[in-house]
């Protein structure tokens, strides 16, 4: 190895030489990016180099949580802190000049509703810096209403939001005002609108939000360009989602709870999926357990299907259900059965055992890995009927893993 | 050393790329590799990469180092368009999160150098245009500041203070609101 550079390389690394601040402006930007909005603007005081940094800093991290966590244990309560918190953003916003900005996250997990109007105000302040990625998170008890009104999102590709109410005008916003949004996740969100509607949307999740007339109502999601879709609704079995002009580029997708729309729709959104590579299914049930051969006709093949998980299923009842995916993914490489249950008197496993004997049918030759995560005892019987047929299974690796 | 990733990876059909750092040494590395560059992805797309690619900017030590988070990181990379979002790198599914949480660990481990060869890196990873690597980096940097006071914070950097103490004061007032 050549070490020609050694000697030029010892004079700028010389003992005691200021790396950091040597650095250009936008690698500091960089660096802090990853700060919060509070420690950014204090690094204004370390040297004339970093006093005018933080006006133009293209990333902004306000987040409530850090006042809270600096609070002496003495001081009494969310007050002082709220009042810290609510001055520094005030500030911060009236002095902080940059004409756009990269990313705006605000974090406010507890406020009251005269708290609320500021914090509204706040966002609107965020979007209107036309930011490229925009995050909000409230608590479960404070419902900031997502303004719908006067605003235009040019830049943005992805917005996150978080214990945040959404009114039927959030269908229309995200079809017309967004016209570059690639990533959309709603967590925990109050949803009262009833469709999705987007021709560049790649990343779709929706997770625990809940709609005010939970059941009876359809959640329409249009999405032709979707490559990753989580739905979560594990406590909502009401909820029903429809996936309409099948997503043929969607690869991999992860679908909790929506029993109403896993159980009635599964083959159709199925056969829609003609591309997708990884599919997680979780506290998976359909409603027949005994499938009927023309249910089982139905089942689309799944030609580029590689990966699937069944998660928190009751396998007693999804035996059939996991046979037709062996069957019917010819390229299917691993199957993963996490924290999945079977609800039987002893007797029936062994009912069960030959049924699972056929279930490895061979079809999906290439099958590798068996992997099995489990809780407590409850995965040992699975494990017992894996272990009877482990002869048949001579390509395959089996892994048990006990997670807590 | 001298070509790491020449090996096994040579035998695979891989186009592969010729790289020269500043002090002349060569490294060879797979396409997949070498366009995790966006700068390198730019040139081959140009068709100017015969003869190898010359990175004056780079000497063969980080040159080294940068192609070990390349070739880990090309992997995760060529699996699935969407797995990783360009945004978070928060697992999407459960299925990749022990995926996810190897490459954590990888990284960790890869940022295990000293001070130097660590702003070495966010110079590459800027010159280079490698977004994961220059994030990784410069969240490094952040992580050790985090929660220090200014003074904290000039110390463990050599950063000279050369403002007046008046100017100083000036700034605390003026920004006061975030010392509080």
């Amino acid at each position: 190895m050549a070490h020609t550079s050694s000697s030029k390389r010892a004079c700028v690394v010389a003992a005691g030489s200021d790396l950091l601040s040597s650095l250009p402006d936008e690698l500091l930007y960089c660096v802090m990016s990853f700060l919060t909005a509070q420690q950014a603007v204090q690094t204004g005081a370390l040297s004339r180099r970093w006093r005018d940094l933080w006006y133009s800093m293209p990333c902004l991290d306000i987040d409530y949580h850090k006042f809270v966590q600096t609070l002496p244990a003495a001081t009494s309560g969310a007050t002082m802190a709220w009042r810290r918190f609510e001055n520094f953003t005030a500030n911060l916003l009236m002095y902080h000049r940059a004409p756009v900005l990269d990313r705006f996250r605000l974090s406010v997990r507890w406020c009251g509703s005269r708290e609320l109007e500021l914090v509204e105000r706040w966002v609107r302040r965020g979007i209107g810096y036309r930011p490229v990625v925009l995050e909000v998170t409230m608590s479960l008890a404070s419902t900031l209403k997502f303004p719908s009104d006067l605003w235009l999102a040019p830049r943005l590709k992805r917005l996150q939001l978080r214990h945040v109410l959404l009114d039927g005008s959030f269908a229309g916003l995200l079809r017309l005002r967004c016209p570059v949004l690639e990533d959309l996740e709603l967590h925990e969100c109050d949803c009262d609108f009833q469709e999705i509607a987007s021709a560049i949307l790649k990343r779709l999740a929706i997770e625990s939000c809940s709609n005010p007339v939970c059941g009876g109502r359809r959640l329409t999601v249009t999405a032709p360009t979707l490559v990753s879709l989580r739905l979560a609704f594990p406590r909502c079995t009401d909820q029903d989602v429809l996936l309409v002009n099948g997503a043929e580029f969607l690869s991999q997708a992860s679908i909790n709870g929506c029993l109403k729309f896993v159980g009635t729709n599964l083959f159709r959104c199925l056969g829609s999926l003609c591309n997708i590579r990884t599919l997680e299914l979780w506290s998976f049930s359909y409603p027949n357990a005994k499938l009927s051969n023309k249910e089982k006709e139905m089942f689309p093949k799944l030609n580029n299907l590689t990966t699937l998980l069944m998660g928190k299923c009751d396998m007693s009842k999804q035996f059939d259900i996991l046979q037709l995916f062996l069957k019917n993914a010819p390229s299917l490489d691993k199957v993963t059965l996490s924290h999945c249950m079977i609800y039987r008197k002893k007797g029936a496993l062994r009912k069960i055992a030959p049924r699972y004997l056929k279930l490895i049918s061979f079809e999906s030759k290439d099958l590798k890995l068996i992997e099995i995560k489990y809780k407590d005892g409850n995965a040992s019987k699975l494990f017992g009927l894996l272990m009877g047929i482990r002869w048949r299974l001579d390509k395959n690796t089996v892994v048990l893993i006990k997670e807590r | 050393m001298a070509s790491a990733g020449s090996g096994d990876e040579k035998a695979a059909a891989a186009a592969m790329i010729t790289l020269i750092s500043s002090d002349n040494e060569k490294f060879e590395v797979t396409e997949a590799t070498a366009t995790l560059s966006q700068t390198i992805r730019h040139m081959i797309e140009d068709g100017c990469t015969d003869g190898g690619v010359p990175l004056p900017n780079v000497t063969s030590k980080i040159l080294a180092r940068v192609i070990e988070y390349c070739k880990k990181h090309a992997t995760a990379a060529a699996g699935e368009e969407g797995s990783s979002s360009s945004f978070s790198d928060a697992a999407f599914l459960e299925v990749d999160r022990a995926f996810l949480e190897e490459l954590e660990e990888f990284d960790d481990a890869f940022l295990e150098v000293d001070r130097a060869t660590l702003f070495d890196l966010i110079l590459a990873a800027n010159y280079l245009d490698i977004k994961g690597l220059l994030n990784l980096t410069c969240q490094k940097v952040a992580d050790s500041v985090k929660g220090k006071t200014p003074e904290q914070i000039r110390e463990m950097y050599n950063i000279v203070n050369d403002l007046t103490p008046e100017e100083e004061a000036e700034i605390r007032r003026e920004t006061q609101w975030a010392f509080e």
